[in-house]
């Protein structure tokens, strides 16, 4: 138990560090890129210097760089993101919390067919002895994980919005109506769900070939279960230890992600909230989502550890008294994650 | 061994009903809002941006700048044509000395808000807000001081005369004393949700979705025939062709490269008159080793075929410029400039300018290679200088290509000065003395969007203050003629088209007279556009 307890005293630490990382070097990143933000919100014509004195003024612009870091970071972990640089003076977090909801609208039902489907796919791809249903699944798993998703979203717009006429080019419900309509969903819900369901399929699968190779499942045979009891009940389980881990990534992967479909869907979440904050030099607001982002990815990320400690046995007996590894691989692979 | 892949299965399961719960939810709104329309007369207008305010007096984005013209009212309208009619001021008068501009305003106004409209909000404009807008700048460091003669008479007193005065005046927008008076002026919620006297209200902003206004009930302009306007927030340039080409909206900004469509389509029209005249240009950086001899930048510019350009990159929207100043602006344009007799596009005399300059061609027939920034977005600007490449390359100059974001752009050309050509579309804007002429004159502080060529020209300069400083118009046309023959001569700067592409296109579909003139520009028709059926 008290080795348990300083290994996710460890994960907490390592992610404050990363957390605290992540903003320190995009801060000052966001400080030296070129251009001028005072003079992107007016636009391309001449900047009164009074407004300019009064804007500076408002923002606290004529602080040293140092200063205002540190009263950022300050603010961050009271939970004040800052106000969107703009005449409007909106606080960062509300402006996310009021995108956040459509942003999820399109992640969770994406992480959930994604995940829920790569294991049936990738179950019925190890089990099958059909070779061209295993080479069909395994083959359109590689192609549907190659293909980017921006451009993948354009061609369902091309085919089903503009050739067919059955789903909406463009956001997320009819102008000037509140909600999200349901056929506004569709198209961008499977270009976000694509490439996870394709990579869950392929991990599922050779998951699943190793754990019907097992010793278990030769004892469950030779009792007599049928096969199906045998892969669902027995092999299945101890297929899915490794599909932990990869849907705790995917939600990571499906909400970075969420910022290309939302520009290809024009879908108002905070995907395009961080394109329109990066093309106005709206700094705040840049940083807030990446921050969001980042402390859903680490408590994605802690869950998952937590989640497998419980689920896997062997992880169990590895932090009994008689032996206390933790299991430093699988934790290095995670910061690589998060970073990226 | 089998109690936690229960557990596994179980915690799943819970996950699954709860998105399922979610999406359930957010789907039936929409199930809801469905029904909403009936009757009602709604007008929808795609916009390209997610706005940062809507209050023009401080930012003036294309988006901020089209809602205020809907929901704001200046003291005076001025239409594309630059004819000036009373907007909130019935009348005004500017004294012989160019130093005291009385305005008689308009009896019965009344704020969104139900207050009284007064010569102390006129006051209080001119005082407070005006001196922090681009352009109204000018007028703050001018005025002396703005009187309030009774409630509906105000007096403003010049420390010198101003010649671009009324137009400067009809560029500012009255926003109301009692929401800005003793608050931050740059932070005010006003800004985003503005209270005007216009003939539309404020009604909702939703972040990156839309944006809706209404009906004002009581508009002192006449009786507006739509109840309500939609602008949903569609940033892609396609959706907002095929969203209007649909039908789905009445209204949009699409691509130049989409107006033969627009022209094929017998209910799409551009609506080129809604705005002053815009313009793409060729700016130069006179400090660059190629480009330091005006005789140099008169052959590159020359070289740039302004028909073809005008016929295949802008789709053959606009003219191609023969002059500094557009025509609407008969009283300014010099007499003596005209483009295709001093910079015809021959090809042989070029080349020999270029020779005698002393830049022959060198082994692989190039005699230099020059730095061309842009900005991406503007399509129309870059198909431009796609073209500009295979002009210049005619007479053996090569370009690098260097398009980027507008903050980039704006850093290394009017800042850094790290170009040496540089293409832009810009607005003409109410007068030539703010629109045009900080294109020509010094800029020694290095400004954002003003002359970037590093060169400060004394005539020039002289030229320029000269217009400023009278209001009488014939005087100022003398001096803006000195300004454009010198201009010539020197070459750093000069329009290569005339080009009202980037104006909004609309769907006459579902409403009539959305073309109609307005007296103000980028205002739409309220009280006299109708609907069909």
């Amino acid at each position: 138990m008290k080795a348990r307890l300083i290994h996710y005293g460890r994960l907490l630490l390592s992610s404050l560090i990363l957390f605290i990382a992540v903003i320190t070097v995009l801060f000052f990143l966001l400080e030296l890129a070129p251009g001028d933000p005072i003079q992107t919100l007016v636009g391309d014509v001449p900047l009164s210097e009074a407004f300019r004195a009064q804007i500076t003024a408002a923002y606290g612009l004529d602080k040293p760089v140092w200063e205002r870091y540190v009263l950022y970071l300050g603010n961050v972990f009271t939970g004040n993101l800052g106000f969107s640089f703009g005449t409007n003076n909106e606080p960062v977090l509300d402006l996310i919390l009021s995108r956040a909801g459509n942003t999820l609208a399109l992640a969770v039902p994406a992480f959930l067919i994604s995940t829920i489907g790569g294991i049936i796919l990738g179950s019925i791809a190890a089990r099958t002895r059909r070779r061209w249903l295993d080479g069909g699944i395994s083959g359109g798993a590689v192609a549907l994980f190659s293909v980017p998703n921006f451009w993948f979203g354009m061609l369902l717009i091309m085919v089903f919005s503009i050739w067919l006429g059955w789903f909406p080019t463009q956001g997320k419900s009819p102008y000037g109506q509140p909600g999200i309509g349901l056929e506004y969903l569709v198209l961008p819900v499977i270009t976000m769900a694509t490439s996870e369901l394709a990579y869950k399929t392929r991990i599922m699968r050779s998951s699943m070939i190793e754990s019907l190779g097992q010793d278990f499942v030769d004892t469950a045979r030779s009792k007599g279960l049928s096969s199906s009891h045998v892969l669902w009940r027995h092999a299945l389980p101890n297929a899915l230890l490794p599909m932990v881990t990869v849907s705790g990534y995917s939600l990571g992967y499906i909400l970075a992600g969420s910022v290309l479909v939302e520009r290809v869907f024009g879908w108002p979440g905070m995907g395009l909230l961080f394109i329109d904050a990066i093309n106005r030099q709206n700094n705040m607001v840049i940083l807030g989502v990446v921050i969001v982002l980042t402390v859903v990815i680490i408590l994605v990320n802690i869950l998952t550890d937590v989640v497998y400690g419980l689920v896997d046995p062997r992880l169990r007996a590895q932090f009994s008294p008689q032996r206390t590894l933790p299991p430093e691989g699988r934790q290095d692979r995670q910061s690589d994650e998060v970073a990226a | 061994m089998r109690t936690p892949q229960k557990r596994t299965t179980g915690l799943l399961a819970v996950l699954a009903a709860g998105a399922l719960a979610l999406t359930a939810c957010t789907g039936g709104t929409a199930g809801g809002g469905n029904g909403a329309e009936g009757g009602e007369r709604v007008y929808v207008q795609a916009i390209a941006d997610d706005p940062m305010g809507l209050n023009a007096q401080l930012i003036s984005g294309a988006t901020p700048s089209m809602f205020s013209a809907q929901i704001l009212d200046p003291l005076i309208f001025l239409s594309q044509d630059y004819e000036m009619t009373p907007g909130l001021a019935e009348s005004w008068e500017l004294s012989d000395d160019g130093l005291d501009l009385t305005l008689v305003l308009r009896e019965g106004v009344t704020w969104h808000d139900g207050e009284p409209f007064t010569a102390e909000d006129v006051a209080f404009n001119f005082e407070e807000i005006v001196p922090l807008q681009s352009f109204g700048a000018q007028i703050g460091e001018r005025l002396d001081s703005a009187e309030v003669v009774d409630e509906h008479t105000v007096v403003l007193h010049l420390t010198e005369p101003f010649g671009p005065l009324l137009e400067t005046v009809a560029s500012q927008f009255m926003v109301p004393k009692h929401i800005y008076e003793g608050t931050d002026y740059v932070t005010n919620q006003a800004n985003m949700e503005p209270i005007g006297t216009g003939p539309m209200v404020f009604d909702s902003y939703s972040s990156g979705e839309q944006v809706t206004l209404a009906a004002n009930p009581d508009y002192w302009g006449g009786e507006v025939q739509v109840d309500r306007a939609v602008y949903p927030i569609m940033t892609d340039p396609n959706a907002r062709a095929e969203a209007l080409f649909a039908g789905e909206v009445d209204q949009a900004s699409v691509d130049v490269s989409q107006q033969d469509r627009v022209s094929d389509d017998p209910n799409t029209l551009l609506l080129e008159e809604s705005n002053f005249p815009q313009l793409v240009t060729v700016m130069f950086n006179a400090q660059s080793e190629y480009l330091e001899d005006p005789a140099v930048r008169a052959a590159v510019f020359a070289a740039l075929d302004r028909e073809a350009i005008v016929d295949t990159a802008l789709s053959g929207i606009g003219t191609p410029a023969n002059g500094f100043f557009p025509e609407a602006l008969e009283w300014a344009v010099s007499p003596n400039v005209d483009f295709s007799q001093d910079f015809p596009r021959d090809v042989d005399a070029i080349n020999e300018a270029l020779d005698e300059a002393g830049f022959e061609r060198g082994a692989d027939g190039m005699r230099f290679t020059l730095n061309v920034r842009y900005i991406n977005e503007l399509s129309d600007v870059a198909a431009t200088v796609e073209m500009a490449q295979s002009m210049l390359e005619e007479v053996g100059i090569g370009i690098e290509m260097q398009g980027t974001s507008g903050a980039v752009f704006t850093e290394k050309v009017y800042t850094e000065s790290e170009f040496d050509l540089a293409f832009l579309r810009s607005t003409v804007g109410a007068d030539p003395s703010i629109g045009i002429v900080r294109w020509y004159e010094c800029n020694d502080q290095k400004a954002a969007a003003a002359n970037p060529s590093g060169l400060c020209d004394p005539e020039i300069d002289a030229a320029a203050a000269e217009a400023l400083a009278t209001s009488v118009q014939a005087d100022r046309g003398v001096a803006l003629t000195a300004l454009q023959d010198r201009a010539a001569e020197m070459m750093y700067y000069a329009p290569l088209a005339w080009f009202n592409g980037a104006f909004p296109t609309i769907n006459t579909t579902r409403w009539q007279g959305q073309d109609e003139p307005t007296p103000m520009t980028n205002r739409m028709p309220w009280t006299t556009m109708t609907m069909e059926g």
